[in-house]
């Protein structure tokens, strides 16, 4: 198969996973696509070097995140985490469904959202992979890491964020 | 969320684009070492006549010293397009990471080559010169160009790339916090 073909195949079945990987790390339109292009060129660039040794699926994580990682860079300091109001995956990071029910309320949402975005790049990073469902030891194959340390990674993450929100509401309250 | 897979915008300017990029790139790469691969030969083509003409001793050495400097830098070249040809964004983050930070190292093992490529054009030089206040001369102006492109060099490296290696530095320890 040329490159070409193999490109528009690889980019046709993965257009969704790309786009929401973008969205994760930018709130306006704009961005997204300046970011999805990002991605495409290093698709692009790095698909002489497929050898199908890992799921496609994981190679184009590892691309994508990689790039958010380079792409962010630029603004290091500014890079956001954007996830939608989706109960599930709010129940995902806080392991907690009722407490991810309440999130829903407004406040509690920007809350979560707020407290997502005090994380280290690293930290949002791993936070969008499990939002996007992978399992640890996809996401250890993404970072290069083993997979008991991405399990101690994700549980203190979780935990900070817990005993931040919980914080938070017993100020409010 | 979305469930469909509707093409991205813009995909066929892109694919044009990206064609268009690496074959400005080939262009540009072959251009370069086609260079070095040219001047490597003259140069010996050069100790070759000097050597039938009888020309002295310290010609003929210089054409060598010149011939080697022109062959280490047609292979340095070639190794440093290969390898830096584009970055591999598919590898795990932590070896991405890893190499970015040895790839913006301001010195590196390898540039010892050019070095020694450069302390060949030097000694070619040098050998050129018919009185000592030439030597002096061209070691001056040799030295002070060489000077004053490390420096420069090195101004760069921190304006542009040392951030950059600053932050792969950063996130190399904290993915390796946890071990």
């Amino acid at each position: 198969m040329k490159k070409e073909e193999l490109f528009n195949k690889i980019v046709a079945e993965n257009s969704d996973r790309i786009r929401r990987i973008c969205a994760f790390y930018n709130a306006n339109t704009h961005d997204q696509q300046d970011m999805c292009q990002e991605v495409l060129v290093n698709i692009w660039n790095s698909l002489d070097n497929f050898r199908g040794e890992s799921a496609l699926s994981t190679w184009i994580y590892r691309i994508a995140v990689n790039t958010s990682l380079q792409y962010t860079g630029k603004a290091y300091k500014n890079m956001k985490l954007i996830v939608n109001a989706d109960t599930g995956i709010l129940s995902n990071v806080l392991d907690d469904g009722e407490m991810a029910h309440k999130q829903l309320e407004e406040e509690q949402f920007e809350n979560l959202q707020c407290e997502l975005n005090m994380l280290s790049v690293i930290d949002k990073a791993l936070i969008s992979l499990m939002l996007e469902g992978l399992s640890m030891k996809e996401i250890a194959e993404v970072i290069g890491i083993t997979e008991p340390n991405v399990k101690v990674k994700i549980h203190r993450i979780k935990a900070q964020l817990k005993i931040r929100l919980k914080k938070k509401n017993y100020v409010t309250q | 969320m979305l469930h469909s897979n509707p093409p991205l915008s813009g995909m066929d300017q892109l694919i044009h684009k990206l064609k268009n990029e690496d074959e400005n790139y080939a262009r540009l790469s072959r251009g370069i070492q086609i260079f070095y691969w040219i001047m490597a030969p003259v140069y010996l083509i050069m100790v070759v006549l000097h050597a039938i003409e009888g020309s002295s001793l310290n010609e003929i050495l210089g054409g060598i010293f010149f011939f080697l400097a022109m062959l280490i830098f047609a292979l340095f070249f070639r190794n440093y397009y290969k390898e830096y040809k584009y970055v591999d964004y598919s590898q795990p983050t932590l070896v991405m990471l890893k190499k970015a930070a040895y790839r913006y190292k301001p010195f590196q093992l390898k540039i010892l080559w050019a070095f020694l490529a450069v302390g060949f054009i030097n000694a070619g030089l040098s050998l050129s010169a018919t009185h000592m206040a030439d030597l002096l001369e061209i070691q001056l102006v040799f030295w002070s160009a060489m000077a004053m492109a490390v420096l420069i060099g090195l101004w760069r490296w921190k304006v542009r790339y040392k951030p950059i290696r600053d932050a792969a530095l950063n996130m190399i320890r904290e993915i390796e916090a946890d071990y």
